[in-house]
């Protein structure tokens, strides 16, 4: 591909701003049907001016101080001084080559494509583009790796995006900037990266493309205790694109409360924020052979007790320190059951693997696994007596559904995201605060006669909900005229 | 054992094992319900810390956790302190259960090093922290409200203001001066040489089932132990609350302001009762408190103080020079969220109408800003515009100025008040400023025109307007005479009576928090 010229770059701007002009034969003309357009320009168009001549995506300084420029200056040498140097900025190669996509749906699945975890997160952006894709014609975009423009996807990140099975997967090698123009910009990932959310809260704020959000928790502006150091700055950033998106759909009831209370902060800025609606999560129940049951439990469980499963993170907002304890009050009490987590270290966990190893060391059945295997985690969720989630707060509560899906009671938190996904039936309900209500919950989970049944039943018959309900529910939300 | 114990071995003596006795016999009425007898006395401090901590055991409260350690350590814990504390006592055999609370304990007592402080437990009072304030001389926004405040529930009102030991271990009462500086401002001189005794002797203030009044936004290293107390000591706290700029405008401050403010929030989510300075930022607040049921919490209480805006008095203002060319005046830090860059295009504009006109500008900011904003003055200076930067005045150079001026202009894209629109009333001169929120209730009082200050447009017909229309001036200034009074008495009336009566008036609250 050869490196656009600026008479390509003029056209290719005047394409889009006044279709009906049809591309000029000379710079000269393109520019001077172009200044026709610029006369007091309105954001969208100045926007896509800076994206397309200079070739990445800009701030909102950059627009505002243009927008100011344009009122004050000839608009022809104004729009000539940016496209003058089309692909090199003070001795910096910019991008030969600029796209305008119009009339798409762009998704922004710039760490999802790149990664080979499957938290959470990647979770819900995969299965949701595995649905979408069988659907819907979708653009794939990431990132460059400064974060100034995007790209369309290579095929392989294409695939680990959608599907998680190539997180080895680069850059296409083109590095053509690829800007969305009357389309819709979905964001289904936490996007944290400075430069990134600055340009995506000018694109929502200015561009004119609809922007699309979906919305996990707001837990590090309301539980900043625990979190790591830099993630409140980097997600208020995140909120401050946010404010300009047309809609947020939240995993959770709980969520969209987070995000509702944020949203009435906005006024004291004059904004007005998105639509906040939630579109609630799914749960898998994957199938565990005969096989793999065996296996978790041979390596889950002590002496054949009875097992108690935990999954998740060792970070303090989990409560993992809250269900050692629990379980040691039972233990000393003379109750017999099997303790394992399953979950990596994280950001403060020192003390809960010191505890762990506390009462290892004192006798008590309990294990902590670091790496989740699928097939651990689901003959875990099947072999256990309960499972065990008392977060202190959640978006959603990924192991309390899928514990659900499978038929295995639960003990969690009585409120939030949690709550909800508990009220369908098959929970037993604590105050994740009290370490003695949890072992109250736990104990009655266990050990109450008829307790463990009734839950047990309760969650089979709860509805299912699957990826292809969420994954339409979603498209209806943010696309209400198709 | 004994007490002494808690240190290792170098430092401690004769001394430290009688203050530490000190502490937990402050502590052990609350916790025992009654001052400990002379048998048990007689047995030593060792005996005394078993006992308490057998009844704190018995009781599961977390205030007397709280409470406890603070005896203990002589130090404020933070949350994770309390609950492993906690953990200790509740899953040790009771013989132990004293082992192995001190086991958990080492680091706090360690860190803070103050196990030789003496004790005043406040129970039923008012303590407030003013930490900032009584440390330093700085005197702009929320200090001016703190100060403002604290000089008149001083003379009216019974209260304990507090400052923290050195490092934030824990509360303690203010020196002579530092007393000074918060409640005699204008009044007292600051020395040149700071005495020697700046600071009280080793003496520490523990609140307990009292109101924790927090007037600042606290320093960073103060939030967890202030979290922590507001979660489980059984205080109720309730505070001043300000903006939520570092969250809604993050884009337009440094990231350690977000992360401080953050942190900050930790203490309001346990809470009782936040006062905002306008209904703006109760608002701010508000959405907060909101967000606190998906985390099981209950809600804030929020309300709305709004800072008094003192109308002027007219005889007393120096007469304005006459100046062919009007002056606009611009007051504030310069910084991309107060929007200046806006007031440079709109004169431009204006300038290019033709139209005849200063502009001052009055107002640090931090270089990564102002370098670029001076370029851009400077470049209107040599096309001979009449404007300037004035930085570091005194101020009579400000008096003067809004003496001088046709009219203020601030519009701001985000404030939690917005003081200079309230200081230019103050004095009598007309403002342009942003329509919404807090500048917007301002201004429904009368004397300002409204602007979008997001619509550049919206400020140039503002300002044409203001220096074109014959009689505008006039009758904005004739609105601002006819303001409605409302002072710094007003406001710190106001204020007791919202944000510290509801928590004085609260017997049933004071037996302690929940437990865990």
């Amino acid at each position: 591909m050869a490196k656009q010229t600026t008479h390509e770059r003029l056209n290719l701007l005047l394409g889009a701003v006044a279709p009906d002009t049809g591309p000029q034969p000379s710079a000269a003309m393109a520019l001077a049907h172009l200044a026709a357009v610029y006369v007091e320009p309105a954001d969208d168009i100045v926007w896509l001016a800076l994206s397309v001549l200079r070739a990445e995506l800009p701030v909102r300084e950059d627009i505002v101080a243009l927008r100011r420029r344009f009122r004050l200056e000839d608009p022809a040498k104004v729009l000539s001084g940016l496209a003058k140097h089309p692909y090199r900025l003070g001795g910096r190669v910019i991008r030969p080559h600029v796209r305008v996509v119009s009339d798409a749906v762009v998704i922004d699945v710039h760490h999802t494509a790149q990664t080979g975890l499957a938290t959470g997160i990647q979770r819900v952006v995969r299965k949701t583009l595995a649905e979408w894709l069988t659907k819907h014609e979708l653009m794939l975009v990431g990132w460059s790796s400064s974060y100034d423009g995007m790209r369309e996807l290579s095929p392989a990140e294409r695939e680990n995006a959608a599907y998680g099975t190539a997180p080895e997967a680069t850059a296409p090698e083109n590095n053509e900037l690829l800007v969305p123009w009357r389309s819709s910009y979905v964001l289904p990932e936490l996007a944290i990266e400075n430069d990134r959310t600055a340009r995506i809260a000018a694109l929502a704020e200015f561009s004119g493309n609809r922007a699309l959000l979906i919305g996990f928790d707001c837990v590090p502006l309301t539980s900043a205790e625990t979190t790591g150091a830099g993630m409140g700055a980097a997600f208020a950033r995140n909120l401050v694109a946010a404010t300009y998106f047309e809609r947020i759909a939240t995993i959770s009831e709980a969520a969209a409360t987070e995000y509702g209370g944020w949203r009435t902060m906005l006024v004291s800025a004059g904004k007005a924020g998105p639509d906040v609606r939630s579109v609630f999560l799914p749960a898998d129940a994957a199938a565990a052979t005969e096989a793999q049951l065996a296996a978790a439990e041979k390596y889950l469980t002590v002496d054949g007790l009875p097992l108690v499963f935990c999954v998740g993170s060792h970070e303090p907002r989990k409560n993992h320190l809250a269900v050692l304890a629990a379980a040691e009050l039972l233990w000393s009490d003379g109750d017999e059951f099997s303790l394992a987590f399953v979950g990596g270290n994280a950001w403060g966990s020192d003390e809960f693997q010191s505890l762990l190893e506390t009462l290892s060391a004192k006798g008590r059945s309990v294990i902590g696994v670091s790496k989740i295997t699928d097939e651990l985690l689901w003959g875990g969720y099947r072999a256990a007596r309960c499972t065990i989630f008392p977060s202190l707060n959640e978006g959603f509560g990924l192991p309390v559904a899928e514990s659900l899906a499978v038929g295995t009671p639960v003990v969690t938190s009585g409120y939030g995201s949690m709550l909800e996904i508990a009220a369908a039936g098959g929970a037993v309900l604590v105050d994740p605060r009290s370490d003695e209500d949890i072992a109250r919950g736990l104990r009655s989970a266990l050990f109450e006669p008829g307790v463990n049944e009734r839950l047990r039943a309760e969650a089979a018959q709860r509805p299912i909900r699957t990826w292809s309900d969420y994954a339409d529910d979603l498209w209806a939300y943010f696309f209400p005229n198709e | 054992m004994t007490a002494t114990l808690l240190v290792d071995g170098t430092d401690n003596g004769p001394d430290l094992t009688s203050v530490t006795m000190g502490r937990l016999l402050a502590a052990a009425p609350h916790i025992l319900g009654d001052a400990p007898n002379d048998a048990l006395l007689a047995r030593g401090g060792g005996v005394l810390f078993e006992t308490l901590t057998r009844s704190v055991k018995a009781q599961r409260r977390d205030d007397l956790v709280w409470l406890l350690i603070v005896a203990v350590t002589g130090a404020f814990p933070n949350a994770e302190h309390v609950r492993s504390a906690r953990r200790a006592i509740w899953l040790a055999e009771p013989v132990v259960a004293h082992l192995a609370l001190l086991q958990t304990l080492y680091s706090l007592g360690a860190h803070y090093r103050n196990l030789d402080a003496e004790i005043e437990i406040v129970t039923d009072g008012v303590v407030v922290d003013v930490d900032f304030c009584a440390n330093h001389t700085a005197n702009t926004g929320i200090q001016r409200v703190v100060r403002q405040t604290m000089s008149r529930w001083d003379a009216d009102r019974d209260i304990v203001p507090v400052a923290w030991t050195p490092h934030g271990g824990a509360m303690r009462r203010l020196s002579p001066l530092e007393r000074s500086r918060v409640v005699e401002w204008n009044k007292y001189t600051e020395p040149l040489v700071k005495p020697d005794a700046s600071i009280p002797a080793n003496r520490i203030v523990v609140p307990f089932g009292s109101a924790v009044i927090l007037p600042e936004v606290p320093q960073p290293h103060l939030c967890d132990p202030l979290a922590a107390l507001a979660e489980f000591s059984g205080n109720r706290v309730g505070l001043i609350g300000y903006d939520a700029i570092p969250i809604v405008s993050a884009d337009n401050v440094p990231a350690e302001e977000t992360e401080r403010f953050v942190h900050y929030l930790t203490i309001i989510k346990h809470s009782k009762r936040v006062v905002g300075i306008s209904a703006a930022s109760t608002e701010d607040f508000r959405g907060f408190s909101d967000t606190l049921a998906s985390q099981g919490l209950a809600p804030v209480v929020t309300m709305e103080v709004s800072l008094p805006v003192d109308v002027p008095d007219l005889d007393s203002m120096p007469p304005a020079p006459h100046s062919a060319s009007p002056l606009i005046l611009c007051v504030g830090s310069q910084e991309p969220r107060k929007n200046q860059d806006a007031v440079l295009f709109a004169s431009e504009v204006l300038w290019r109408e033709g139209l005849d006109f200063r502009v001052r500008f009055i107002g640090g900011g931090s270089l990564w800003f102002t370098r670029g904003f001076d370029q851009r003055v400077k470049a209107l200076q040599k096309r001979g515009r009449s404007v300037e930067v004035w930085r570091g005045v005194k101020d009579s150079a400000l008096l003067g100025s809004y003496a001088e001026a046709e009219f203020s202009i601030f519009p701001s894209l985000h404030e939690g008040y917005g003081l200079p629109v309230a200081e230019s009333i103050a004095m009598g001169v007309p403002v342009v400023t942003t329509a919404y929120a807090s500048t917007g209730e301002i201004a429904a009082d009368g004397g300002c025109l409204l602007v979008d200050p997001r619509d550049d447009q919206s400020i140039v017909n503002a300002m044409r307007r203001l220096l074109t229309e014959a009689g505008l001036g006039d009758e904005l200034r004739r609105q601002i005479a006819a303001r409605p009074r409302r002072t710094w008495d007003d406001y710190a009336r106001e204020l007791w009576d919202g944000l510290v009566a509801p928590l004085i008036d609260t017997p049933e609250l004071t037996t302690g928090a929940d437990c865990g």
